[in-house]
């Protein structure tokens, strides 16, 4: 079982609603931490979550964005998606800092849901919090963020389901950084997670485990493309515009790099095959690209999405 | 707040009043946590400010800026309310802050007649980048100056270019040409011209000038539209370029709310580009007497 962790930014949010089809065919879960007061596109966002009846656990606590620290508004916005999807599923993060009693409180807060604890670091009292979760009927299973924790430390949850989530992304500071390393291996977790002891898998998608707003203006253009190149290895493959000194215009930009990308595609022509936001990248690339960044940032994190319902 | 006073690092942060980010906030939501901050920073209670308008408040820090700390909005602000506002009553002009030219950028850009670029070199600035700034401005701007305090000027004067003009800022607030720029067009660069448009800017020129289809591809379309306005006269060229960052500018009503905000707020209301919903909210949000709002 494939899942991704998103920032609920906008165009991430509605990279999940442009591939809703394959995300409910394959049973691909999104796992959703609000970024974001306004509750309008994370509230759609739901709703075509909900009547694809697919798979997905939004996030209580957010540990960053407009809500990080922001109880009411956080409350306010769990309330509304409840009311939007009555059986949506919640996580809890936890790290060294919380405590049993913020855990308990969740607990009882949302009786009516299914829940799921999210370990973004190590809970501190670890047989404290399996005896409390023993007794609750809606708990789901443990995800660690397995940056954030050991071996031993998630092995000792290995009575429950679990969850291993692998940020395959390596993040560099200027887009122009990919340059040195424009092919890297990303994951093999889908053909391993079975045979570590977990029930699931996943990862940041190719935004990995990061968040920021959005920046200024961008002198390179980069697309993350994962693929699968053997058997049971993902590798992503990183398309930049050329390199300069002065900003440029984004279309510019954008047709530079998307023109690496067709030679890619030329190459490995099978990507079209099931890849629709390849496909929809090309007529954008075609067509004068006539687009801005943070829409080819959706196409690029719904490729993602339909390369694991490839692979699946 | 008269009676108020500040410590030198305290000018830091007062200079922090007229940033765009204030006057988004205090337009979209008739109150501004960036000022809350400022205040807290300053140990100002805010109930000094009360019952008076709030454009008030902004003189006065402004008045003290001149007397105290002369940063560069001092000056953006003395070109925006002096030349623009004062000798060209904004009529028929474009005014940029921060307008980019190639790796450099213009701290104010006026457009009217021709184009003038102005760089600013405060007390506080050194001259390090001045060189190659000029430079750059060189290739799109007809004239060009650089506005210092009367301390600078005789430096400045004797090592900018010939063509390049100084301005002072002068101990009573006003601006005296030093040295007079001259005319730059003929060594003007059509394609740094280009750079300097967006997109729909130089696609209007060109399409204005020749018959002209667009290309598909964005990078062809601009190469084009380079080399078409390349067979332009530098001359013909500077007008149309001229022309059509005029279409920047403000129209008639928002010029008419400019003129009734204080002067302190000339740079940044001209270059913020509120919309004229935001505008006007921003107006009667500083011209009432309810004075300062917590948020």
């Amino acid at each position: 079982m494939y899942h991704s962790y998103l920032r609920g930014k906008q165009f991430e949010l509605l990279s999940i609603r442009n591939s809703i089809e394959k995300i409910a065919e394959a049973n691909l879960i999104p796992i959703i931490e609000p970024v974001r007061e306004s509750q309008r596109d994370i509230i759609k966002c739901v709703d075509v979550l909900r009547d694809a009846r697919a798979e997905y656990i939004i996030i209580v606590n957010p540990q960053c964005g407009e809500l990080e620290s922001n109880q009411l508004n956080s409350d306010l916005l769990i309330q509304a998606i409840i009311n939007s999807d009555p059986e949506v599923e919640l996580g809890f993060i936890v790290d060294d800092g919380t405590t049993i009693n913020q855990v308990t409180t969740f607990i009882a807060t949302y009786q009516n849901q299914k829940i799921s604890i999210i370990h973004a670091g190590r809970f501190n009292d670890v047989n404290l919090l399996k005896s409390t979760l023993n007794n609750v009927r809606q708990f789901n299973k443990h995800i660690f963020v397995e940056s954030t924790n050991s071996n031993s430390y998630r092995n000792q949850f290995s009575g429950s389901r679990r969850v291993l989530i692998k940020d395959g992304f390596n993040r560099r500071v200027r887009n122009a950084d990919y340059a040195n390393h424009s092919v890297e291996f990303y994951s093999d977790l889908h053909s391993t997670y079975t045979d570590l002891g977990y029930q699931g898998y996943g990862d940041f998608s190719i935004v990995g485990d990061h968040f920021s707003e959005g920046g200024g203006q961008a002198i390179t253009a980069a697309l993350h493309i994962t693929y699968k190149d053997s058997e049971s290895e993902i590798y992503i493959k990183h398309f930049l515009s050329e390199p300069r000194t002065v900003a440029e215009d984004v279309p510019i930009l954008l047709e530079e790099a998307l023109g690496k990308l067709e030679t890619f595609l030329e190459d490995n022509p099978l990507i079209l095959d099931w890849s629709i936001s390849c496909r929809d990248l090309m007529e954008i690339y075609n067509d004068g690209c006539k687009t801005n960044l943070a829409n080819i940032k959706k196409l690029t994190l719904s490729h993602h999405f339909e390369l694991m319902h490839y692979i699946n | 707040m008269e009676d108020l006073l500040f410590q030198p690092r305290d000018y830091q942060l007062l200079s922090r009043v007229f940033t765009r980010n204030v006057i988004t906030e205090l337009a979209n939501k008739g109150c501004s946590p960036t000022l809350m901050k400022i205040f807290n920073e300053l140990d100002i209670c805010t109930s000094s400010i009360t019952d008076r308008p709030l454009s008030l408040f902004f003189e006065n820090i402004y008045s003290r800026l001149l007397d105290n700390y002369r940063n560069e909005y001092v000056y953006k602000n003395a070109i925006a309310s002096k030349i623009v506002r004062g000798r060209h009553r904004l009529s028929n002009t474009s005014f940029t802050t921060e307008f980019k030219v190639g790796q450099s950028i213009a701290d104010v850009a006026v457009f009217n007649g021709t184009s003038t670029a102005y760089e600013i070199k405060t007390e506080f600035d050194t001259f390090e980048r001045l060189d190659s700034q000029l430079k750059a401005y060189g290739k799109v701007f007809d004239k060009t100056y650089v506005v210092v305090p009367e301390s600078k000027v005789q430096k400045t004067v004797d090592i900018v270019p010939d063509h390049v003009g100084v301005y002072a800022l002068t101990r009573n607030y006003s601006l005296i040409i030093e040295k007079e720029a001259l005319s730059n067009i003929h060594l003007l660069c059509s394609e740094q011209m280009i750079n300097c448009l967006r997109k729909s800017e130089y696609l209007k020129v060109v399409q204005d000038n020749f018959d002209y289809v667009p290309a598909i591809s964005p990078s062809q379309l601009k190469r084009d539209c380079i080399n078409l306005f390349s067979d332009l006269s530098t001359v013909d060229a500077h007008n149309e370029f001229v022309r059509i960052l005029k279409q920047r500018q403000l129209d008639k009503y928002e010029k008419d709310v400019i003129k009734l905000l204080p002067e302190s707020l000339t740079s940044l209301a001209l270059s913020a580009r509120l919309n004229k919903k935001l505008l006007i909210k921003f107006y009667s949000c500083i011209m009432n007497s309810r004075g300062i709002q917590t948020c």
